[in-house]
């Protein structure tokens, strides 16, 4: 960038060409009052209340005009400061004056610069417009009398999160802001993200849940980070009587930048649901008792001695959770190893993204997403998107992808699902279900043939090459268009841009992991990368988008029967060596246990005798749940702890009560590697403990004494034993940083992209492996004619333990559905909202129709939040045992 | 005085022209325009000729587009060529697809005008038919088409970028600029938007060449002009004139029929300033009026005569560019509004409470107008601040 030298204020100021006046005043401190302006969208100039005058050009918006050469710039003259005071006159002198009473005073910006300008009187009232409160419900309260039509609502609506579900509506005085015909905003496009909520700068919209709880100076505001998606956005939670009265969006915050999603900003309701678990519980009959904490851990004690001595460690296993804390997850997995001696201990991860580990893990060493948000939305020239609908899974992710792409990037969407994003996309391919791999082969087989890779790079930093391309040799290409449904010559068009991109990067979730071939989709996308060099450089790489708030922490803990904490292997006796060093303990477990599905397997085969779950809820999230359902009452002995009475946990011998993140103290490793720090907001109610606590506490029964007395305790042993989280200390934690892991020293500033250089694996360098294409397991037939295939919906979160107890959240969404496209539905004559009975090999299912385009031909979708498990098959992906969540053969039957 | 406007001309002519384009090809055609010193007759007087080369300059697809949207008070010449003229429309821009390499071309029309829409829409067709529109003009690789929209009514959509958004259909607001619509206009790319009268010329001016043109005309102000004229609020018609070479007393006397001791002002168009009585012997032209503080915008000029009221009519002006605002920014939608409310109580005002609030209008109108976001704002209170300025001078001791 060229930098330019201009005057402000009769200081000489130098900056880079191409800013506005207005980030240039910011930037040395200059204040300059503004309305309409926010940093992350496009300036508009619409409040004009930013203005400042330049010599020899007379009053012009700062956040409009750019800076330029040896311009005089004054930001205080007399004629800026009554111009300035004259639009706040006339923006006062329509907006109402009961600033005593509005839920807005205090954060009001109006109500702030009115202050500073010392405006007492407006010398030209007039009439004041018409403008009423809309509907808004469940989240919004809409009060129009108090908008000041600055616009924010609108531009974050439409660039930031591409709903355009309000617009600017009538003219003159008369405008307003409106959401489709003027009607509520249930009837709209609108996703109740909350992010006009957020960003209002006056009382307009407010949030439903604050509404008459108290003055914004009476509330604690406490930092944190939301509980929901992997993305890890900073929140701020306002708490008035121990109650969280508001989530708002933390704008510090490098990942989120303040906005939020409907279930970051609005889903907390649960918190202080009042059938929050409060007191340990034992099954008694068919029902449970109320027992005191001692009683628990002594009930546990016994049966697990009494298992342990009877079947053996191995007939132990236990489910950590990708809710939980990093510092949870890590004593939870200790405890497992060291005190019952097994690696029976496996969570969640294995259901989302266990094959990008496997696969990640045997080409290029490591499965963690290798570049930031932030790269993603500054670097990358071009962004693919496959198997992941992310302004559902991830909204906030969405949000960045859209201002890549507002800057120039190349969208490329492979789906076969329509996704909300494809309204931006440069390219959008929908592939038939199960083809990945043949459809990743031909890319590659088109970069091969095109000579499109990257020589240098293969030569320098990938093995395997000569082999590889052997194997693609004899690849039939030309059966691409009958096996895929996609004509080769898009495939062609998608070699090139994503070859010929100085950094591409790809981005998967679900849609490619839940197959049987789910290590095989994912080694196929890594051979894309390697063999066009599109990796180990910013705003390049490899990016599987994870689901939960703390799955990669989880992981990153050895919440793996396969892997010690820092993806040490347990079949390596150095992994051995070094933990019972660490640890100062013997005969650590050296043989790989079982994962999710075998556990529940290996119980009806009566290998397993006694489960323990912490907060997961597989009688919802696994494959087929008759088959979960007659392993968990089959099974010896359950221990379940969690904040609620889970569908897993009524089956439970005992349940422990634990507290929620808005309750403790912890840190989550989100999606890009990030450790982040979560703030306890509220008391926990009743005799509720921290999960790592429990553990402790259960480990002193069996006469381990860890000296844990706060999560900092544990963050300091893990800082010891993790060799990614060493430099990531409880002082750097506390202090907010917000660092990703690698970082391997007290002063290093952690890793925002991997693989510079070389890859994580033995030889240092990546591997390309030729993956052959297999079909999925059960395929459609005349029984069965419909592919079944199930995903995620923005309003809910997994199996809906949380979002199922915010009303708003039931308002807009209370029912399983399924999605069916027009053509069916209209040879089946349903309509929207009919009622159809999916049944499957496994099970049946009554649901609600919505008919939407979207959806394939011969296909069903259905959420898996609710009870879509029901009809899934437990078929496992070879190598990491992940199900086939995606596709299963169904028919469906209306019912009249 | 001479007219070229209101000449008419056959389809022989538009063949030749057409012709001759190819023939000479786009960069002659520009230069010609350039050297013709033409000036946007929508009000911006913007020199035609950089506007073309600008977008011919830039690659990609692009758009011409033509503003027959007229929705300024005073204003019916575009009306009056569409009505008696509209293949000098679809010539000039037939010449400007050449020129800068469009394909498709857009009229858009104030709504009213139904006649002239469906006009239009019927030479469209007969062009085509006779392959001067289409695929493969007369048999070249030229393609051009032309699309006819009706407006949706409001003034605003007369901005050249709330027009784009009207076609784009988004709201008609004005956007920032730049970019400028030869960089990003329509659909974001290069456009070219003249007015109806601008592009009238095209054809005489391609066709005799810029030194002919030049012989309309004064220096810098080339070529003629259409006016509306209007007396009293009652419409007398449109004329064309040539620039620089009458006066505005002769307007006066020779095309509104009145003495000009019996006219107390002239105001040159809606959102222009008032000139009154001693200065209507400067000549017409952009010139002249911008250097008499006052423009010619488009040439909607309204006469008051001695029985007429001027406040009556300004309050008229001021409500109708208040309702008309977009609505966006503060000083527009709000400003006018306070303006106009304000505007209606002086007549019940009287000596110190007058001044005052005489002083406070002012006050508030210069920030209006310097601080609104588009031309609308900015020129929406001229002849209320030009009319105030009289009041001051003592040209007017009461408000009529």
């Amino acid at each position: 960038m060229e930098n330019i030298e201009l005057f402000i204020d009769n200081k000489k100021i130098v900056t880079e060409k191409g800013k506005t006046i207005l980030q240039v005043c910011k930037e040395n401190g200059i204040h300059i009052p503004t309305l309409c302006y926010h940093p992350e969208l496009k300036p508009d100039g619409l409040c004009r209340l930013c203005l400042v005058e330049v010599e020899g050009k007379g009053l012009v918006t700062s956040c409009t005009e750019k800076v330029l050469t040896q311009i005089k710039v004054f930001t205080n003259t007399k004629k800026v400061i009554e111009a300035r005071k004259t639009i706040l006159k006339l923006i006062i002198s329509d907006h109402p004056l009961d600033c005593m009473t509005c839920e807005k005073s205090g954060e009001c910006l109006l109500e702030k610069y009115a202050y500073e300008y010392g405006i007492k009187k407006v010398e030209y009232e007039g009439e004041r417009s018409k403008r009423k409160q809309k509907d808004g419900s469940p989240f919004i309260i809409r009060d129009y009398e108090k908008c000041i039509l600055c616009g924010r609502c609108v531009k974050v609506c439409n660039e930031i999160v591409g709903v355009n579900a309000i617009d600017f509506g009538f003219r003159g005085f008369k405008t307003e802001i409106i959401s489709g015909f003027d009607e509520p905003l249930k009837k709209t496009e609108c996703v109740f993200c909350g992010n006009c909520v957020e960003i209002c700068p006056v009382g307009a919209l407010r949030e439903v849940s604050a509404e008459g709880k108290g003055r914004s100076w009476e509330y604690k505001k406490i930092k944190t980070i939301c509980p929901y998606c992997g993305v890890g956005c900073g929140i701020n939670v306002y708490v008035k009587n121990n109650q969280i009265i508001k989530i708002k969006g933390d704008e510090e915050s490098c990942v989120n930048k303040g906005f939020l999603c409907i279930k970051g900003k609005f889903a907390f309701e649960y918190v202080n649901s009042s059938d929050r678990l409060k007191k340990p519980l034992r099954r008694k009959n068919n029902d449970f008792e109320e027992i005191s904490w001692e009683e628990a851990f002594e009930t546990i004690y016994e049966n697990l001695v009494r298992i342990i001595k009877k079947y053996g460690s191995t007939s132990v296993a236990g489910l950590a959770s990708a809710k939980c804390t990093n510092e949870e997850n890590y004593v939870f997995q200790k405890f497992f190893r060291v005190v019952v001696k097994t690696n029976n201990v496996d969570h969640c991860a294995r259901l989302c993204h266990s094959s990008s580990i496997a696969g990640l893990s045997k080409t290029i060493g490591s499965a963690a997403m290798s570049n930031s948000l932030e790269e993603i939305e500054k670097y990358s020239d071009c962004i693919i998107l496959t198997g992941t609908n992310v302004s559902e899974t991830q909204p906030v992710t969405s949000y960045r992808i859209r201002k890549a792409v507002e800057r120039g990037a190349k969208l490329i969407i492979i789906d076969p699902m329509e996704i909300s994003l494809s309204d931006i996309a440069y390219l959008t391919i929908r592939p038939n279900y199960g083809t990945d791999v043949f459809l990743f082969n031909t890319i590659a087989k088109i970069i091969i043939d095109e000579k499109l890779y990257n020589e240098e790079f293969i030569k320098e930093r990938v093995e395997n090459f000569d082999e590889y391309l052997k194997f693609m040799e004899e690849f039939p290409i030309n059966d691409v268009e009958k096996i895929t449904g996609v004509e080769i010559d898009k495939l062609r068009e998608i070699a090139y841009i994503y070859s010929k991109s100085n950094s591409a990067v790809i981005l998967w979730a679900m849609g490619i992991t839940q197959h049987t071939t789910g290590t095989d989709n994912v080694v196929s996308l890594s051979n894309l990368a390697l063999l066009t060099g599109q990796i180990g450089k910013k705003g390049a790489g490899l990016c599987p988008l994870r689901g939960q708030n703390n799955v990669q922490g989880a992981c990153d803990m050895g919440a793996l029967p396969t892997h010690y904490p820092g993806y040490f292997p347990v079949e390596d006796e150095n992994t051995i060596k070094k933990f019972e060093i660490d640890w100062q303990t013997t005969g650590l477990p050296d043989k790989n246990g079982l994962t999710v599905v075998e556990i529940f397997e290996s119980i009806l085969n009566d290998k397993i005798k006694f489960l323990y779950i912490m907060g997961e809820n597989p009688l919802v999230s696994d494959p087929d749940i008759k088959h979960v359902e007659e392993a968990l009452k089959k099974v010896d002995f359950l221990v379940v702890q969690d904040i609620f009475l889970t569908e897993t946990a009524k089956y439970a011998d005992i349940v422990l009560p634990s507290k929620c993140s808005f309750e403790k103290k912890g840190t989550f490793t989100n999606t890009e590697r990030r450790v982040q720090k979560i703030s306890k907001c509220v008391e926990a109610p009743g005799e509720t403990k921290d999960d790592w606590e429990i553990i402790k506490l259960l480990a002193e029964k069996f006469g381990y004494k860890w000296n844990y007395n706060s999560i900092w305790d544990i963050l300091k042993e893990i800082n010891n034993v993790v060799p990614q989280y060493k430099g990531i200390t409880p002082q750097r934690v506390k202090n907010g940083e917000r660092i990703q892991w690698p970082c391997p020293q007290e002063n290093h500033p952690g890793t925002e992209t991997l693989h510079i250089g070389s890859f994580k694996t033995k030889s240092n360098k990546g591997k390309l492996i030729a993956v052959e294409f297999k079909h999925a397991y059960e395929l459609p037939d005349k029984e069965y004619p419909f592919v079944l295939t199930t995903g995620r919906i923005r309003e809910h979160y997994h199996t809906r333990t949380m979002t199922g107890r915010v009303e708003g959240i039931s308002e807009i969404v209370g029912e399983d559905f399924c999605l069916i496209n027009p053509d069916d539905a209209k040879k089946m004559k349903l309509k929207n909202g009919s009622y159809v009975k999916i049944f499957s090999r496994r099970g049946e299912l009554k649901i609600k129709v919505k008919i939407s385009d979207n959806i394939k031909k011969g296909v069903i979708f259905v959420p898996f939040h609710f009870y879509a498990n029901l009809l899934t098959h437990n078929k496992l992906d070879l190598y990491s045992k992940i199900p086939e969540y995606k596709i299963c053969a169904c028919n469906i039957k209306k019912i009249l | 005085m001479k007219k070229m406007l209101t000449e008419k001309y056959d389809t022989h002519f538009t063949i030749s022209l057409i012709k001759k384009c190819f023939e000479i090809g786009s960069e002659k055609i520009v230069e010609e325009i350039k050297n013709s010193y033409l000036l946007g007759r929508g009000g911006a007087m913007f020199p035609t000729g950089i506007k073309w080369e600008s977008v011919k300059n830039q690659g990609g697809e692009k758009f011409v587009v033509c503003n027959a949207e007229e929705g300024e008070l005073y204003t019916f010449k575009d009306k009056f060529l569409l009505k008696n003229f509209p293949y000098k429309v679809i010539d000039g821009m037939i010449v400007a697809s050449i020129a800068v390499g469009a394909e498709k071309g857009f009229i858009y029309v104030n709504h009213k005008y139904k006649n002239e829409i469906s006009k239009l829409k019927t030479l469209v067709k007969q062009y085509k038919k006779e392959k001067l529109l289409g695929e493969n003009i007369l048999s070249t690789n030229h393609n051009f088409d032309i699309e006819i929209i009706e407006s949706n009514g409001r003034y605003v959509t007369g901005e050249e970028t709330a027009l784009f958004n009207t076609i784009e259909g988004k709201r008609p607001t004005p956007r920032l600029k730049p970019p400028y619509p030869t960089q990003k206009g329509l659909f974001n790319k290069p456009t070219l938007i003249n007015n109806v009268e601008t592009f009238s010329f095209i054809p005489h001016i391609i066709f005799y060449g810029s030194g002919w043109f030049k012989n309309f005309g004064v220096e810098k102000n080339y070529g003629t002009k259409l006016i509306c004229l209007t007396v009293d609020n009652k419409k007398i018609g449109v004329f064309e004139i040539e620039l620089g070479k009458i006066k505005i007393f002769e307007i006066i006397e020779k095309y509104a029929k009145l003495k000009p001791r019996n006219v107390k002002a002239f105001l040159p168009s809606a959102s222009s300033c008032l000139l009154f009585p001693e200065k209507f012997d400067i000549n017409y032209d952009f010139e002249s009026l911008k250097n008499n503080g006052t423009s010619l915008g488009t040439g909607g000029i309204f006469i008051f005569t001695k029985n007429f009221s001027i406040f009556d009519e300004i309050k008229k002006i001021v409500r109708f560019f208040s309702d008309e605002s977009c609505g966006y920014c503060v000083p527009c939608r709000v400003g006018l509004k306070r303006v106009y409310e304000m505007i209606l109580e002086l007549d019940s005002l009287k000596s110190e409470k007058l001044r005052n609030r005489l002083d406070l209008i002012k006050k508030l109108s210069l920030v209006i107008k310097e601080t609104s976001r588009c031309a609308l704002g900015q020129s929406a209170l001229n002849s209320l601040l030009s009319y105030i300025r009289g009041i001051e001078d003592g040209k007017y001791r009461t408000l009529y």
